[in-house]
């Protein structure tokens, strides 16, 4: 929702929190009116909104920077002077005493352990194998699958070669400029709130380097303009840096900062759009359909009309909405965080079950709930205590106390291990699972089973 | 061959073919993205790192080429045990 809202706050000129609610009030109509095929073809259509404005600019910009047409290429290709690109942002951020960009800041095995909580959690989610119930068939549900890998990869190909772009493009525009020959992206960006800078040495030029250039996460900004016209905050730190730069807007401003034209501009805009607001009515439908049926019709109330069971639909994904809104106004740290914590957690609890229960055939009802339980457990745990703390409780724990140097979004991929180990144990302990449940088994490994069962 | 010792050799393949396809994801994503990554950067491929291409760009392509292998296989392996749908 905070992607939406940045989207509507920069194209309306308005302040982020009435973007977001502005995007909730979209989202809102548009979950109301579509229902599950209405969101399958709007979401085709919104891939093709997003790939169009996600690689229009990416080309644009790679031509612009390497000469190159292919974003892919570009990213390893040469600059005007002859130098590669990416050995001159690794000089850059030596320069300004960041890490080298092609290093990253993370330990090999931290590397490790977010990347596979990532994978299995993708594989774990709930609203990623709902998309295969829309292909009956185990052939086409194969290359499904594989057209939808060849799609992603595209977009994913490419976003590192914005990355490295938006970054080169960033710190040459901004770096020992002053503040009055900034382009105008930078005030309208800090207009909304999501840039910062404060003239600390005076000498009225934007000083970038390693180092956070506040106190706290956000800026807080005072009434009234400084010497310069730049809005002033109360909350400068002490250190060099004086830029304040929101992470979650530099697809959006990378169009911009490289100077490209505004068609081009409003492109990422769509496309940034289109691309939040079919996660969210994808997302949303998974809600209101699991909350109206499978838990209200089928476990509370099974003789619900169909009209209600609409009606606790809706209201599920008001409500659902109104929590996204809020989390959008008051984000819960930076975006990406939170979604590997999201996936973490659908790795310590989903993924385990579903792999055991196809290929251990001696898995039982016992082991999986044990399992689960277990994992989501610890998941949650390690998320409270090293990431969020609770509130007025205590404040979560440094880095230095992680176990093994596993950062709470690295967890899932131990919390998975402890699930597996714990669903296998009590599984042994307990009985064997009924026939029925074997027989199902045996019946899903092959395609016909499968087959047949889709249709029940 | 009865129907049960059917589903199990079609199966037993298919874990075999999942080994193997899984192992050079593993190789690919894990191995020359993240564990020898520092070894491989040493070595450069147009202006990327090695290392860092596979991880940005590399594993990505390896897995797209994967799961169609996987695709094939598998269709052909339908047809074998006469389980193909079509």
């Amino acid at each position: 929702m905070r992607g939406v809202g940045i989207v509507f706050s920069q194209f309306l000129q308005v302040d982020i929190t009435l973007g977001v609610i502005i995007g909730m009030a979209v989202v809102l109509v548009f979950a109301f009116l579509g229902g599950m095929k209405g969101i399958t073809y709007t979401q085709v259509a919104q891939y093709c909104v997003l790939i169009f404005a996600f690689m229009v600019p990416a080309i644009f910009i790679s031509i612009q920077m390497t000469g190159n047409i292919i974003p892919q290429v570009g990213m390893g290709g040469t600059l005007e002077d002859g130098t590669y690109l990416l050995d001159k942002l690794d000089t850059l951020h030596t320069q300004l005493g960041f890490k080298e960009y092609t290093q990253g800041s993370k330990s090999t095995w931290d590397v490790f352990a977010i990347t596979f909580a990532l994978m299995v959690g993708t594989a774990g989610l709930p609203h990623v194998i709902v998309r295969f119930f829309t292909v009956p068939k185990v052939k086409d549900a194969r290359k499904s699958a594989g057209l939808a890998l060849l799609f992603i990869a595209i977009l994913y190909t490419t976003a590192p070669a914005v990355a490295v772009f938006s970054r080169t493009n960033l710190i040459e525009t901004v770096r020992d400029q002053s503040y009055t020959d900034i382009p105008q992206w930078f005030k309208n960006w800090e207009d909304t709130g999501l840039i910062a800078w404060s003239d600390k040495n005076g000498d009225g030029k934007i000083q970038y380097v390693q180092g956070s250039a506040l106190v706290g996460k956000k800026p807080e900004f005072l009434e009234g303009r400084g010497t310069y016209g730049e809005r002033l905050i109360s909350n400068a730190s002490e250190a060099t840096n004086e830029l304040y730069v929101d992470r979650d807007i530099m697809v959006l401003a990378n169009p911009e900062i490289a100077g490209l034209p505004n068609w081009v501009i409003a492109l990422v805009a769509a496309g940034g759009l289109a691309a939040a607001l079919s996660t969210a009515a994808g997302l949303l439908l998974v809600i209101s359909t699991s909350i109206s049926h499978d838990l209200i019709k089928k476990q509370l109330k099974p003789n619900i009309t169909d009209k209600g069971e609409l009606r606790w639909a809706r209201a599920s994904i008001l409500v659902a909405i109104v929590i996204a809104g809020l989390f959008g106004i008051y984000p819960p740290g930076f975006v990406a965080a939170v979604v590997a914590l999201a996936f973490g957690l659908a790795a310590a609890s989903f993924f385990p079950a579903i792999i055991l229960g196809i290929f251990d055939k001696r898995m039982n009802k016992q082991g999986a709930v044990a399992g689960m339980v277990v994992g989501i457990t610890i998941m949650l745990g390690y998320m409270i205590v090293y990431k969020t703390g609770l509130i007025g409780v205590m404040d979560p724990l440094p880095a230095s106390e992680w176990w093994f140097g596993t950062s709470p979004e690295g967890f899932g991929t131990i919390a998975m291990c402890v699930n597996v180990v714990v669903s296998i144990v009590v599984s042994r302990l307990t009985p064997k699972p009924p026939t029925a449940v074997t027989d199902m088994v045996e019946n899903i490994r092959i395609p016909s089973g499968a087959g047949k069962a889709s249709q029940h | 061959m009865s129907s049960t010792n059917k589903a199990r050799a079609y199966w037993k393949e298919n874990v075999i073919y999942l080994a193997i396809l899984l192992s050079i994801w593993f190789v690919v994503s894990y191995g020359c993205g993240i564990l020898f990554r520092d070894a491989l950067n040493s070595i450069n491929l147009g202006g990327f790192k090695l290392g860092f291409w596979f991880a940005q760009q590399g594993s990505i392509y390896v897995f797209v080429v994967l799961i169609f292998v996987y695709v094939r296989l598998m269709n052909k392996l339908d047809k074998k045990y006469g389980y193909h749908e079509d």
